[in-house]
């Protein structure tokens, strides 16, 4: 079914709205929690939760163009509050790896309030991503958003471990001299 | 701010970035082309096909009587899925034996994720007269330095005319082991080499042109311009990398 089908349903709180998005975007959705948690019940978990946390969302948001990725977010976000709410008690070891590369990007890493507002730092990172080469930028979004592993990149997009761990290493050390440039502290 | 916020804001990238993983995933999938990955994968998946087509034809009523002729189809067989992978070895082979032997090898194999970065990406072209080596690579490390020294050092041979390096990788130790195993190679015959500290092996994805008709002449292999996956086997002598043997 078209994702503005979907989203039609949504709108008139038709229970088949789950239905039809769990069809077309369970396995990716799946694949995005399990990325970031290493877990495969918490994994359906958040899966889970999405539809519901779009249920609720649509309306007011109406992603007719960007459905996906809308529920993509939303996944995210709810895997991200998973491993907060429970890191303490489990161990997730892949969003532990991640933060600490993703560390390596901010100029002077401290626990202080950045000094910038959500919407402006998105866009400067979205700028940042707009300069990397196309295949850096795949690369750099799939370890960073999608949560994956150096070997799954790899295999991704058949490209050596190597090659992936020197690009991401580069992507990183470009990304702190942009946020550098910009004079902005996280 | 700490690495920990920075995933978290990194959610809401625009959408196209995120597809855009999605698509080319799906593209590489789909596509038939020869990164080493699947060209493993390939070599695994027909040698046991091959082999039953022939085995099948052989099998029968005679089996009895045709025990040798299944020993001739056999080595036939290996034959055909070398050549099947276009497998030509320049300048000498790697031993090819029924059971590959590559544990000394292996042994000495280098940390592929302990291996330095070079902090900054190197592009490079050489040129001597006619002939250039192109790379449109970085070079990230010893061994891909090494490599591409290799080629520099080689642009005065008489048979070379212009290379363009579109990739290189070192090959993971499983990789390896997949890779012997698949074409039965006997790796371990370089682990003998004296002084030998770590060994390695480099996939160059590289194009061959002619570009003045020099190639064909000498005493070296014709070897048609075209594109080619090339396996540089290096040994660590004395702390330089050097190379024991390259196959294409």
């Amino acid at each position: 079914m078209e994702d503005g089908r979907i989203v039609e349903l949504y709108l008139q709180k038709e229970e088949q709205a789950l239905k039809e998005s769990a069809m077309k975007y369970g396995r990716k959705l799946r694949g995005i929690a399990y990325g970031i948690l290493r877990n495969s019940s918490d994994a359906e978990e958040c899966e889970n939760d999405t539809y519901l946390s779009a249920w609720n969302s649509i309306p007011p948001h109406e992603p007719r163009n960007y459905l996906f990725t809308f529920l993509g977010r939303i996944t995210r976000n709810l895997s991200i509050n998973v491993y907060n709410r429970n890191h303490t008690q489990k161990r997730y070891g892949q969003v532990v790896e991640l933060t600490k590369e993703m560390e390596e990007c901010i100029p002077y890493p401290s626990d202080q309030e950045c000094n910038i507002r959500d919407e402006d730092l998105i866009e400067i990172i979205d700028e940042f991503l707009s300069k990397l080469s196309g295949e850096e930028r795949r690369v750099f979004v799939a370890r960073y958003w999608y949560g994956d592993t150096i070997r799954e990149v790899a295999e991704r997009f058949a490209i050596s471990e190597s090659k992936t761990k020197s690009m991401l290493m580069r992507t990183r050390n470009k990304m702190r001299k942009h946020f550098q440039g910009r004079g902005i502290v996280l | 701010m700490r690495g920990k916020e920075l995933f978290d804001k990194f959610t809401n990238i625009k959408s196209e970035y995120i597809l855009e993983v999605l698509e080319e995933t799906e593209r590489v999938a789909n596509s038939k082309g020869s990164s080493h990955g699947r060209k493993i994968i390939r070599y695994r998946k027909w040698f046991p096909l091959v082999a039953c087509i022939i085995g099948v034809l052989i099998i029968g009523p005679f089996v009895i009587e045709l025990l040798p002729v299944m020993n001739e189809s056999t080595s036939a067989t290996t034959t055909a899925t070398e050549e099947m992978s276009g497998n030509t070895t320049e300048e000498g082979a790697i031993e090819y034996i029924e059971e590959e032997s590559t544990s000394e090898f292996l042994a000495l194999y280098v940390d592929v994720s302990g291996l330095p970065l070079y902090e900054a990406a190197a592009e490079y072209e050489s040129n001597l007269e006619d002939r250039v080596v192109v790379l449109e690579t970085s070079i990230d490390n010893e061994l891909e330095r090494a490599v591409y020294e290799i080629y520099c050092n080689s642009m005065s041979d008489e048979y070379i005319c212009t290379t363009t390096i579109h990739d290189m990788s070192i090959l993971s130790q499983e990789e390896v082991s997949e890779l012997a195993s698949s074409l039965e190679w006997n790796l371990d015959v370089y682990a003998q080499e004296p002084y030998l500290e770590q060994t390695a092996i480099v996939l160059v994805d590289q194009t061959w042109e002619e570009t003045h008709g020099a190639i064909g002449g000498g005493t070296y292999e014709y070897i048609p311009e075209g594109k080619y996956e090339k396996y540089f086997v290096l040994g660590l002598i004395d702390g330089n990398w050097e190379l024991l043997m390259t196959v294409i």
